[in-house]
């Protein structure tokens, strides 16, 4: 009961306080239909255990090993039994529940790690140098102590207990060689669940010190703590928000907070997943984008990769170069072109046929970016990454559903697998009659998909403005399997009517409109706060911290750059507390 | 809930102990005599094959409401340029050779495992799957009953070209082929390696036990939530079953290698031959039941050798080459490596009397048709698979003549021989399902073909489960 009480004065005092970071006066926060007040002060349990990503084991790993680690992820790799990367291969598995190729992933990869790094007695420094100086070395209690404070602590994000302490010297003093003694301390450490999961024992409350050290470091570069952090939270100082909120600026700024960045573009974009335009494509208008004349480069030798790099360089570019703001990201009307690849025969780039620029640039890194004007492709939305298809035609219902998913935070329900076979199964209508949004209309009327697709299709139907490589056009065009035109047709008819923010529907007639109309959406600045949420716990907000999303998403709109607001986003009061 | 896990770990334990003494038991062994299961090999080119020299025209053609048909042993002479001496009589006994498979998955003629996927994207298709064939074996329960030492060999010499793509880390990936004869030979037959690969498995599942311990002390000890605890018994829970398994892979010592074997060679069938040495002795062995092989050759790989550029070969055709060879020859090359992998499984006698080949559905296939990206009327050869596989056939799927004079002539979707190769190892679409709802095997993802008129009875959902007719009893 009492910490019942304590929690809800908390999630009041939380919803209803001026958040100090916030320069512009509180905002008022704007109700969702089913919650009055906008900030229901029931809560829910919030987990106090999670499993660590692929993505922070490797990074976690890395921060205690430094250099080192490549050499042993490259052993480790090549000697893998299951003949796979598990550390690469479940980046994006994150979450519950648990599959038994992660958990495996993750035994195999303690087992191996232990076994490279005993083998190199080089680099036992690591930890434990001093105990394999002399034959019985690795029973002396004092030399395993540096190893337990230094990298035990980093690897367990917490001091081990004395209790701890003392199992691991056991184990170690029990081998016949210092090796031995190195591999199995290595191997009870990185299997343990402290190394694997992310846990807060004991009452909701206020964290400790530890812990917090631990939060701040995994929302920013999803890691453990580094050294700066740790030694704060032995001094106690990290009690401070102004401190919190410093470190984690710090934190953001390094590469592995910005390589975690990327990982949450990734991840809220779902990069994974951009299709490769259809290997017939790049065929397609020799003079423009064909492979076949082989000075003139095509698009059907970019990668996904490739598309990928060019969007987050975009990315990249409005957050750190021009501290530019949510509505920048959305509008901004540049690309980033550059040489599909060194060796690469077709050497020209495609991303600069897409866009339509001016030049493009040798090489862009996030380091050093050229920007090129692209008037046709404003934003985010209309990176050619999110517009490419492998089909020949546009994929209107697929564009749709990212803009209500992605960028909206609009859950549709899924057809259903039967639905979609049924539908894939009837008689096919045909494109030199009707126009691909008319296709795609007719095939959505029934009873079953109307009500979603009322939703989706005007959303996707804004798209058309794009053909299948991500260029701006005029006409729809009707291709055979040889790619040559046979037909064009009328873009579909605006204004499309589309429910930018809730319960309101704004008639759009441009992409151009689009991205302004998204630019200036509170529900999609909220999404996307909430998708940076989703990566920093990997589950959904509760109730308290929605508010807290909110209020720094409602911030976004004032032109508050978003470095800033993914600072927001983790250093604020929440991140304090543990809840029941 | 703790007591049971408990009680259920010490039955695993128990369980484990009687799995570790079952294959030193040899007098079991010797009085089972089982009946030796059916394994599958699969070797695969790239580039494709020259369509006009693959098959000749058959003597005695027997047409049939769905195919054309005829036996490999009616030719009185060689098959075709391509199927040369090495596919003698004995030979074409116990083989079968399709035409008119299509792909109906995306490909660009240069993903490997579109020959076990149907497809090369794994992506865009509500139908599709990041999973080749062997993936789903390798996981069955009903293709390997027992945990095998290794649950598939798969090399591919000179080439890092993978046949085999998996989602089991829920995260699509090409699964790492072996390169070199060396790395095969320490993975299979070095002592050394077999010891190392047995201290490994030790380290593993006494790692594993004392991780357990670990979780168990968190679980029991610490302030933690239900919610929470429930989390961790459901990892507890799959780490006490990747103990048992990992308890229960037998150590097989295999020395059927033939003698005074060396891992190198001097040419390029040389070494496929030596692959294809230790392949058959790993089935022999029973040190695993699925081998997957890959006879890709471009000119950067073989030029250590002396070969020709035999993509540009491909893409030419007939055309003649720098090094004055056609595709043709290329073709005949691939084909004389099958025939010998064929004839070295056909060469052991397996435990029932039958051979090694007898026992084995054996599969050649390549990545392209024609070597110009085309993905119609796949080469596919099968042999083998006694009792399972008609042979000594022909069997033709293509329509009698095109639709019109740019089309060719449609057969039948290739994801029909996936389903036929799973449903002869006793998988239905319960076992191979990969998504819930799932309609056959393989990609459909090439929207335009899927909705091609004349394919469309066949991409139903009962079409997409059906074997293919005549070749599989």
């Amino acid at each position: 009961m009492r910490q019942f009480v304590v929690a809800t004065m908390f999630v009041v005092s939380a919803c209803e306080a001026k958040l100090e970071f916030v320069a512009p006066p509180p905002l008022p926060v704007q109700p969702e239909p089913n919650e009055p007040d906008g900030c229901d002060a029931s809560e829910s349990a919030r987990p106090a255990v999670r499993r660590l990503t692929s993505a922070e084991v490797r990074q976690t790993l890395q921060g205690v090993l430094g250099s080192r680690f490549d050499a042993y992820a490259t052993r480790l790799f090549a000697l893998n039994a299951l003949e796979a990367d598990p550390l690469m291969t479940y980046v994006a598995a994150y979450g519950e529940p648990h599959t038994e190729s992660q958990v495996q992933g993750l035994i195999e990869t303690g087992y191996e790690l232990a076994r490279a790094i005993a083998e190199s007695p080089g680099d036992t420094a690591l930890v434990f140098d001093s105990c394999l100086k002399t034959s019985t070395g690795h029973q002396s209690r004092t030399c395993w102590e540096r190893g337990f404070d230094k990298g035990v602590r980093k690897l367990w994000r917490r001091n081990p207990t004395a209790a701890e302490r003392d199992h691991l010297f056991a184990i170690a003093a029990a081998q016949p060689s210092g090796k031995q003694a190195v591999m199995e301390v290595l191997l009870s450490v990185l299997l343990a669940p402290d190394f694997a999961f992310h846990i807060e024992e004991g009452d909701s409350g206020r964290i400790t010190d530890e812990q917090l050290a631990a939060r701040i470091a995994y929302a920013t570069t999803g890691a453990g703590p580094d050294d700066t952090l740790v030694t704060l939270a032995h001094q106690g100082a990290l009690s401070d928000l102004a401190v919190v909120r410093e470190q984690t600026e710090r934190l953001l700024a390094t590469g592995p907070g910005r390589d975690n960045l990327e990982l949450f573009v990734n991840e809220w974009l779902k990069l994974d997943e951009v299709m490769l335009p259809h290997p017939r494509t790049g065929r397609y208008e020799p003079n423009a984008i064909g492979r076949t004349q082989p000075a003139q480069g095509g698009i059907g030798d970019m990668g996904a990769s490739y598309y990928n790099a060019e969007l987050l360089n975009f990315f990249n570019y409005v957050v750190w170069n021009t501290g530019g703001d949510f509505a920048t990201l959305m509008t901004a009307p540049i690309a980033f072109p550059a040489k599909s690849g060194t060796g690469n025969k077709y050497f020209l780039s495609g991303a600069q046929m897409i866009y339509e620029t001016s030049g493009y640039a040798e090489t862009q890194t996030r380091d050093a970016l050229t920007s090129f004007e692209a008037k046709g492709n404003p934003g985010l939305l209309f990176r050619a990454a999110l517009l490419t298809t492998e089909t020949v035609a546009t994929q209107p219902i697929r564009r749709g559903v990212r803009l209500m998913n992605r960028f909206l935070c609009r859950q549709l329900p899924s057809p259903g697998l039967d639905i979609v076979i049924a539908r894939n199964e009837q008689q096919p209508l045909d494109p030199m009659v009707l126009a691909n949004h008319q296709i795609v209309t007719e095939m959505t009327s029934s009873t079953a998909c109307v009500s979603c697709h009322a939703i989706i299709n005007p959303a996707g139907f804004i798209f058309e403005a794009f053909d299948i490589v991500g260029r701006r056009t005029s006409h729809e065009s009707v291709r055979n399997a040889e790619t040559q035109v046979l037909k064009t047709h009328p873009l579909p008819s605006a204004p499309h009517h589309i429910e930018i923010e809730r319960g309101q529907t704004s008639a759009l007639s441009t992409p151009d409109e689009l991205a302004t109309a998204v630019a200036n959406s509170a529900l999609a600045r909220e999404c996307m706060a909430t998708y940076f949420f989703h990566h920093q716990h990997r589950r959904a907000p509760t109730e308290a911290e929605r508010c807290t999303v909110r209020r720094v998403a409602q911030s976004m709109r004032n032109g508050r750059p978003l470095k800033e607001a993914f600072v927001d986003l983790i250093a604020n009061d929440e991140i304090f507390w543990r809840r029941p | 809930m703790k007591a049971s896990k408990l009680s259920r770990r010490m039955f695993l334990q128990g369980a484990q102990g009687f799995a570790l003494a079952v294959p030193w038991l040899a007098s079991w062994e010797a009085e089972a005599a089982p009946t030796p299961p059916l394994r599958f090999m699969c070797v695969a080119s790239a580039f494709g094959r020259c369509i006009s020299d693959w098959v000749g025209p058959h003597p005695r053609p027997v047409t049939e409401a769905d195919f054309s048909t005829g036996a490999l042993t009616d030719y009185a002479a060689d098959i075709s340029p391509i199927f040369g001496p090495a596919y003698d009589r004995s030979l074409r006994q116990k083989m079968a050779i399709a035409s008119g498979l299509d792909l109906m998955g995306w490909t660009d003629g240069h993903a490997e495992w579109i020959v076990l996927t149907g497809g090369g994207s794994g992506r865009g298709d509500p139908n599709a799957f990041g999973e080749s064939l062997d993936c789903v074996l390798e996981r069955s329960k009903k293709f390997y009953p027992t945990t095998p030492m290794l649950t598939a060999i798969r090399a591919a010499p000179m080439t890092s070209s993978s046949l085999s793509v998996t989602s089991r880390f829920s995260h699509f990936q090409v699964v790492t082929p072996r390169r070199t004869a060396a790395e095969l030979y320490q993975l299979i037959f070095d002592p050394a390696g077999v010891t190392r690969r047995a201290e490994r498995n030790a380290g593993l599942a006494r790692a594993t036990h004392l991780a357990y311990d670990d979780y168990r002390r968190t679980m029991n000890s610490r302030r933690l939530s239900l919610v929470d605890r429930h989390r961790l018994d459901q990892y507890m829970t799959i780490m006490s079953e990747i103990e048992q398994r990992i308890a229960q892979t037998p150590s097989i010592t295999c020395n059927q290698l033939p003698p005074n074997f060396t891992t190198s060679a001097s040419s390029a069938e040389a070494l496929h031959d030596l692959f294809f040495d230790m392949e058959v002795a790993a089935l022999q062995c029973g040190i695993t039941k699925l081998v997957l092989h890959t006879l890709k050759h471009v000119q950067t790989e073989l030029s250590a050798v002396g070969g020709p550029d035999f993509h540009a070969c491909a893409h030419n055709n007939t055309r003649l080459t720098a090094t004055g060879l056609k595709f043709t020859d290329y073709n005949r090359w691939t084909m004389n490596c099958v025939a010998s992998a064929m004839k070295k499984l056909d060469a052991v006698i397996d435990s029932d009397g039958n051979t090694l080949l007898d026992n084995t559905l054996f599969f050649y296939s390549s990545t392209d048709s024609s070597g110009s990206h085309s993905s119609y009327d796949m080469p596919v050869l099968l042999a083998g698979a006694k009792g399972v596989l008609r042979t000594n056939t022909w069997v033709d799927y293509r329509q009698p003549a095109p639709s019109s004079n740019r089309s060719p002539r449609l057969g039948r979707p290739y994801n029909n021989l996936l389903v036929s190769m799973l449903n002869a190892f006793g998988l239905e679409q319960a076992d191979y399902s990969i998504a819930a709802g799932q309609a056959g095997f393989g990609e459909y993802s090439d929207g335009l073909r899927r909705q091609e008129p004349y394919y469309r009875p066949m991409v139903t959902t009962a079409a997409r489960r059906a074997k293919l007719p005549h070749l599989f009893l």
